[in-house]
């Protein structure tokens, strides 16, 4: 095993194939120091202990997302330059809402979030998924190719949260620009004019969910925005058990959604592509699923464990503290890398190898854990299952197109996104 | 009364985030139902009851008659 100082964290090699980089992280350094003041958590039972010591480890002011700056790796977001800034100045006015809050104040949010994303709420769009994934399919069944992320992988959440979302068909070819070029900030590197494109497709969503959540409050609406329109906040509690509430206001309702459509749109397009391809390379795992339907839960879990769509997050340290032997100094940051603590033989035996009828895959931190444990678990959870039930229904001789797939990873420290995946196939 | 089913346990930690008075999390990471819970006799309120029972994403809670 090499030594873990071998490897360059993040150079575009070990960022395509982090796993070997991983378990040397594992094996010798599970609180690896990767710049000064910060450090990676790698290892499943340290990562655990994070995610729920929420007094230690902090989420407040975007602690959960650092930089991805390439080579020079990972930086606290940087204040934008002076013609960005004008640009986000017609914005929604930002908040603290859920991925950057802490207990009690996330806990509040979260409560009213998770009423509408509960199994038995989140089932009310049964019948909308299984009409999208069936349309997106209808659109290249008869070709006999694919790419499977363009086509298929990122349109199937994408419109079924714009469903959600009510957003109308004349408007979804807006929505879907704005989605996909707001979120290209997050990716790796990204250049000045990309910059511009993303904040002002930014800015252009949030004026549309502003709208969105306006129409609700003027007409009601059965979707997720009239969901969050008519909830009501905890706002205090006395001794006495007197409560009082409130109903939230347009920024934070627009904050809630922005974070429901970036992490519920690009995560649930990584898991299924990935797991396609994962699915392409271990033909004895993909014959048992297309023997046998009911294990695509199964599947997919695997997927999320072997290949974690977010690979990490990160955490701010509010107080000085130790982890794994390890002092952590106040104001130092940390990464949790779910994506690695996955693959701890510690805990999953054959850690590195895709068994779908594994029986410790349970245990995965591929949804995080604790509080901010993903509030879009169910509606991730349902919709990757109904486009994988299709796709076996109507598709069938799935092979990579020869020649065309490279199978590059984007360049991105925070999440784990193949690029694209050409297949060819036959319909049934 | 409340059934936590600690075979379908994933360990999302929702149960004791959401609802602290109702279960605590032990130190390996599953949940443990408070004795008001547990016991049955006493009850919970039907819509906390519901409310628990829903925050959990492996739908391992469940509401079983009591006798």
């Amino acid at each position: 095993m090499k030594s873990v100082h071998e490897f360059e964290p993040f150079s575009e090699e070990t960022i395509d194939c982090p796993y070997e980089f991983y378990q040397a992280m594992r094996e010798q350094e599970p609180v690896y120091q990767a710049a000064p003041g910060v450090y990676f958590v790698t290892t499943y039972d340290l990562i655990r202990k994070v995610l729920i010591d929420t007094d230690t480890f902090s989420s407040k002011n975007g602690a959960a997302f650092l930089n991805f700056q390439g080579e020079e790796g990972l930086a606290p977001p940087a204040m934008p330059p002076p013609e960005i800034l004008e640009i986000l100045k017609h914005g929604v006015e930002p908040r603290d809402t859920m991925l950057s809050a802490d207990p009690p104040e996330h806990t509040r949010f979260r409560a009213l979030v998770n009423r509408s994303l509960t199994p038995r709420r989140v089932a009310r769009l049964d019948h909308v998924m299984h009409k999208v994934v069936d349309d997106l399919i209808d659109k290249f069944v008869d070709r006999g190719e694919v790419e499977f992320v363009q086509e298929f992988s990122m349109m199937v959440p994408l419109t079924v949260v714009s469903v959600a979302l009510g957003v109308t068909p004349t408007e979804l070819e807006n929505y879907k620009r704005w989605s996909i070029d707001s979120v290209k900030i997050l990716a790796g590197r990204v250049t000045y004019d990309e910059q511009v494109v993303a904040a002002q497709a930014g800015v252009d969503l949030d004026n549309f969910l502003a709208g969105q959540v306006q129409a609700a409050r003027r007409d009601g609406g059965e979707n997720l925005v009239g969901d969050l329109v008519n909830a009501h906040m905890l706002t205090d509690e006395t001794e006495d058990g007197h409560e009082e509430y409130r109903a939230l206001d347009t920024p934070e309702i627009v904050s809630i959604l922005r974070q429901l459509l970036v992490a519920g749109q690009e995560t649930v397009n990584y898991l299924l592509s990935s797991t396609m391809l994962t699915l392409l390379q271990n033909p004895a795992e993909l014959a048992k699923v297309e023997a046998d339907r009911s294990l695509i839960p199964a599947m997919l879990e695997e997927g999320l464990r072997l290949d974690s769509p977010i690979q990490a997050l990160g955490r701010f340290v509010v107080k000085d503290t130790e982890l794994g032997g390890v002092k952590l100094a106040a104001g130092s940051r940390i990464m949790v890398m779910y994506g690695c603590g996955n693959r701890d033989q510690a805990i999953f035996s054959h850690a590195d190898e895709f068994h779908i009828e594994r029986n410790d895959g349970r245990n995965h931190v591929g949804f995080g854990a604790g509080p901010h444990y993903c509030v879009g678990a169910n509606l991730a959870r349902l919709e990757s299952k109904i486009a994988m039930e299709h796709w076996f229904d109507r598709i069938g001789n799935v092979r990579l197109a020869p020649g065309k797939n490279d199978f590059k990873h984007q360049y991105n420290f925070i999440f784990r996104a193949l690029n694209e995946l050409h297949l060819e196939f036959e319909r049934r | 009364m409340i059934e936590i089913n600690l075979k379908k346990c994933i360990k999302s930690g929702q149960c004791c985030y959401m609802f602290p008075d109702l279960v605590r999390l032990r130190e390996d990471g599953f949940p443990a139902p408070l004795p008001q819970i547990a016991n049955g006799h006493q009850a919970v309120d039907l819509n906390r009851a519901e409310e628990l029972v829903d925050t959990c994403p492996a739908m391992a809670i469940h509401i079983v008659e009591s006798d």
